[in-house]
């Protein structure tokens, strides 16, 4: 390890973001055989459900949820050709989808989706929202929409903000056949977390005294579902065992952060891309220094150890506002690292409907960064601002993630093409 | 022998002492096994003293009880006692010369160089030179008593039928050439008349007195002493010496229990009620008060294997050192009037528990105990670390502190920014990340009054002093993972941190209120 105050590194390629698109790009830039350093933030995964959309509605102001994601490419394509699935054909859409839960089974986690459409996930809300790649501790979730299931919900006394009573009332508002179940947690006195509660489910013992908890209420049900805490490094093993013990289908019903699957995600991405030779700088921001001689240059902060990189391409995938890709000010909204100009509504009144469920969305969330088909950040005239910068993810423009439901696919789809770019650019050198 | 303390801890106390312990613990007493294995030379000079002076006690001093009902030829000139009480006087002479050797050239074995014991140094000289005085005199009188002619002639009225004549004239011929008596006028040599004084001194002297140069101490200090023998004779200094002999015997008896000298009972005490082991905070108190506490001969061992004499080193408080410590317990207890009761605090703060003094005490003084009641003392009494302090105040009651006037001390150079200024803490959502990551909210969440993500909302409601009383605060390993892993780059450690230099600012101000109130109230 160089300790001297002032190291310089060089590589192919820098991702800037660990997010969902800074992972895929930081894979793929690996498979690829690109030297490749990723530098982001470690909490964000915390934040995310776990589940990876691609897309759900179309258009927004329907509120129509999408059989199937293909139906609504088309008309996306059409109606909004500045999207970033605009940029994309389906078949490379589906590579990269494809890609992304490989890798994810590579770092030792599942994910499946049912033959190109779209699954109904069952929320801690009593809701159901449409989702594509979905961990497999939750896919035999959606087969409840159909209504015929006898259903068991099952909580755990004194973990925070998870009620099958709550699930239940609305499910039974649909006409569906629920009972459910508290367990008790002797181990864990008083209000206790996630993280601690997750730990349990990797013990045998525990997953025993679970099972014989909820014997009684087995009955005549058919499937079992849990608040998404069973595990963390082996959750599958966990939900088989429990399956086993119980003799119930189980399924996890994701909830609010701190999210455990969410947090399955970052290992298991973060397993893959270790794995795979990609230099990682946790919780290191980036400043950008300069442009020369084809190469970017930046600094990490951090006393009293800076780095400088010298990358030879950028994949600035730095996410919005809670990650602080974006910044927003009274008036404006300024791009971090390279303060590339943000497309965004004018005035600042016309950043936000009245009406927080408005149908339409709010303009504000489909501000971000404009890019070429190629994802290079451009400016006023439509050009490319540098040759080997690229962006991806949710600091993209155009893409109002939440009410589209296409986070996650914007940002496994974007990162992949973004770094197949650059990769033929290079080759052609 | 050396059994480390801290395994009494486990033993439940027995009422009933077994035979086998209670005879390995006579014979540890008798012959200072303790003292032998913490330093060799010392356990010498020490023995020499004790043996002899034993001796002398038991044999000489005790004599009606002790000799004569054993042996029923019995005299302190009868040899081999004559013999003996030379050799016994000698040893203590010689180990006390040895002690004072010590204490004047400061051979000190190891590295300690510095002065760290220079109020200490003349501790315990009294009853050495008492003992050695005791010692002295008796030589000197048995000296004097040996050139006395006086004394020679009462012996000779009480134990012989010889009138003034030639045959008492051949008597003192022998024993002014063999016994060193100092005649005046001096008896003149006749070889002829000394052989017939031998054979008078066989007649009658001889069942009670042995060769004079048995006792080759007092003979030496007689042969000097028969230069001035007539003055000193007709002076009758043999029953001066007689008297300061005596006297100084009484004084010691007076003076042990107030001198280092009754170490001879504490010590065996000490060791024998430590053995029981306590079983409330009082009994500890009152055992370690009680016996150990004055069983200390200051000889300073314990410092000498202290684990933390760097910090000595560096503070320079001497109360860091057990052999300091202890003084300063002892006047405490004495209810000396100035006492730093800060140096001893921060003294005994900066006690790792290592148990090493506590084996080493040649004394057998339970001093882990003795540290750990200290501690408990100054808790009873407010004076406290800041971490003790805060584990026993609720949160809402150090709330409850800030209607009373506040008095920064010193302590606040140490600008509070974190705290102060809002967009530190302000962007927190409460996702409760940092509590899922926190390790202490893990191993300890019975315990835990608020998490972390509930800290930083307190300063959110401008609860700072709250915040400041919180056990989290306290107990914050400080290792960062909230810090690292926060969504909104919240600085979660260092907040805690300051908060923690708020509370001891605070804690300063109140323990300060405290202790003023405290002296009012006893003066």
């Amino acid at each position: 390890m160089n300790l001297k105050n002032n190291a310089t590194i060089s590589c192919d390629l820098l991702v800037i973001g660990s997010g969902i698109a800074g992972m895929v790009a930081a894979a793929r830039a690996a498979s690829l055989g690109l030297d490749t350093v990723l530098t982001g933030s470690s909490s964000g995964f915390f934040l995310t459900s776990g589940l990876l959309d691609f897309l759900g509605v179309y258009p927004v102001e329907s509120s129509q949820v999408l059989e199937s994601p293909f139906n609504g490419l088309d008309q996306l394509r059409k109606q909004n050709p500045d999207h970033p699935y605009s940029k994309i054909d389906n078949k490379t859409i589906l590579e990269s989808l494809d890609f992304t839960a490989r890798i994810l089974s590579s770092g030792g986690l599942e994910y499946s989706s049912a033959k190109n459409t779209n699954v109904n996930i069952l929320t801690s809300a009593g809701t159901f929202k449409p989702s594509f790649l979905v961990p497999q501790t939750m896919i035999k979730g959606s087969s409840i929409g159909s209504g015929k299931k006898k259903i068991l919900l099952a909580d755990f006394k004194g973990l925070k903000g998870y009620s099958a009573a709550l699930i239940a009332q609305a499910l039974k508002r649909r006409h569906m056949d629920v009972t459910t179940v508290t367990i008790q947690v002797p181990q864990l006195t008083g209000d206790f977390n996630v993280m601690r509660m997750a730990a349990l489910f990797e013990d045998d013992a525990f997953l025993h005294r679970t099972a014989k908890q909820i014997e009684s209420s087995v009955q005549d049900r058919e499937i079992l579902g849990l608040p998404a805490v069973c595990g963390i490094h082996n959750s599958q093993d966990s939900m088989k065992k429990l399956e086993n013990l119980t003799g119930l289908d189980c399924f996890e019903i994701p909830g609010l952060p701190p999210s455990i699957p969410g947090l399955r995600l970052k290992n298991a991405f973060e397993t893959h891309i270790l794995k795979n030779k990609v230099r990682v700088f946790n919780n290191v921001k980036v400043a950008f220094t300069a442009f020369e001689n084809e190469q970017i240059l930046f600094t990490t902060d951090g006393e009293p150890f800076r780095t400088q990189i010298a990358a030879k391409g950028v994949i600035l995938a730095s996410g919005r506002f809670p990650g602080r890709g974006l910044a927003a000010h009274r008036e404006v909204i300024r791009e971090t690292v390279f303060d590339i100009p943000v497309y965004h509504p004018q005035q600042r009144s016309l950043w936000y409907q009245l009406d927080f469920f408005s149908p339409q969305g709010h303009p504000v969330n489909r501000a971000g960064i404009l890019t070429d088909s190629d994802f290079r950040p451009v400016d006023k005239t439509c050009q490319p601002l540098c040759e080997n910068v690229y962006a991806a993810g949710s600091i993209l423009a155009h893409n109002d993630w939440t009410r589209l439901k296409s986070g996650a696919g914007v940002s496994c789809v974007s990162a992949f093409c973004a770094v197949n770019h650059f990769h033929a650019r290079k080759k052609i050198k | 022998m050396f059994k480390p303390a801290s395994s009494d801890r486990f033993n439940p106390g027995r009422l009933y002492p077994n035979p086998v312990n209670l005879i390995l613990s006579f014979l540890n007493t008798i012959f200072q096994i303790r003292l032998f294995a913490a330093g060799k030379i010392r356990w010498l000079f020490h023995f020499f003293v004790f043996a002899g002076f034993l001796y002398l006690v038991t044999v000489h001093a005790f004599h009606q009880v002790t000799a004569v009902v054993l042996f029923d030829y019995y005299d302190p000139t009868v040899d081999p006692f004559q013999f003996l009480r030379n050799l016994f006087g000698s040893l203590v002479v010689a180990g006390c010369i040895l002690f004072f050797l010590r204490r004047g050239l400061r051979l000190r074995v190891n590295q300690i160089k510095s002065n760290w014991g220079s109020h200490l140094k003349y501790k315990g000289l009294v009853s050495i030179i008492l003992v050695f005085l005791i010692v002295g005199t008796g030589f000197l009188l048995e000296a004097s008593k040996i050139i006395s002619e006086p004394v020679f002639m009462e012996m000779v009225e009480d134990y012989s039928d010889l009138e003034e004549g030639d045959e008492l004239e051949e008597l003192k011929l022998f024993w002014q050439e063999k016994a060193f008596v100092s005649f005046d006028p001096t008896v003149p040599a006749d070889p002829e008349k000394l052989k017939n004084g031998q054979v008078l001194n066989e007649v009658y002297c001889i069942s009670c007195h042995s060769d004079i140069r048995s006792s080759f101490v007092s003979c030496l200090l007689a042969d000097l002493m028969s230069f001035y023998g007539t003055v000193l004779n007709q002076t009758r200094v043999d029953v001066m010496l007689y008297r300061v002999h005596y006297g100084l015997c009484l004084a010691l008896i007076v003076f042990l229990p107030f001198s280092r000298l009754n170490h001879i009972f504490l010590i065996p005490l000490s060791i024998a009620v430590k053995n029981q082991a306590p079983k409330t905070h009082h009994q500890k108190t009152a055992q370690v008060f009680g016996a150990s506490l004055f069983a200390c001969t200051n000889c300073g061992y314990c410092s000498q294997v202290c684990s933390v004499y760097p910090h000595f080193q560096i503070t320079g408080n001497p109360d860091v050192l057990p052999h300091s410590k202890i003084e300063t317990l002892k006047k405490i207890a004495d209810k000396h009037p100035d006492v730093s009761l800060w140096g001893l605090q921060k003294g005994n703060n900066a006690c790792t528990q290592c148990n090493k003094c506590t084996q080493i005490c040649p004394s057998g003084i339970d001093l882990q105990t003795l540290w750990a009641v200290t501690h408990r003392i100054f808790s009873d009494n407010a004076l406290v670390n800041n971490q003790t302090f805060f584990n026993r105040i609720l949160p809402e009651a150090w709330a409850d502190l800030e209607t009373e006037p506040r008095m920064l001390i010193a302590r606040q150079e140490l600008v509070s920014d974190l705290i102060e200024k809002t967009d530190a803490f302000e962007n927190c959502i409460q996702c409760t990340i940092c509590t899922n990551v926190c390790p202490v909210v893990e191993y300890d969440s019975k315990d835990n009054d608020y998490t972390p993500q509930q800290v930083m909302n307190l300063l959110r409601l401008d609860q700072k002093h709250l915040a400041s009383g919180t056990r989290m605060v306290w107990t914050c390993l400080t290792c960062y993972a909230c810090q690292d892993i926060c969504p909104q780059k919240i600085p979660v450690t260092d907040i805690i941190l300051e908060l923690r230099h708020l509370g001891g600012v605070r804690a300063d101000a109140v323990k300060l209120q405290q202790t003023v109130k405290k002296r009012v109230e006893i003066s």
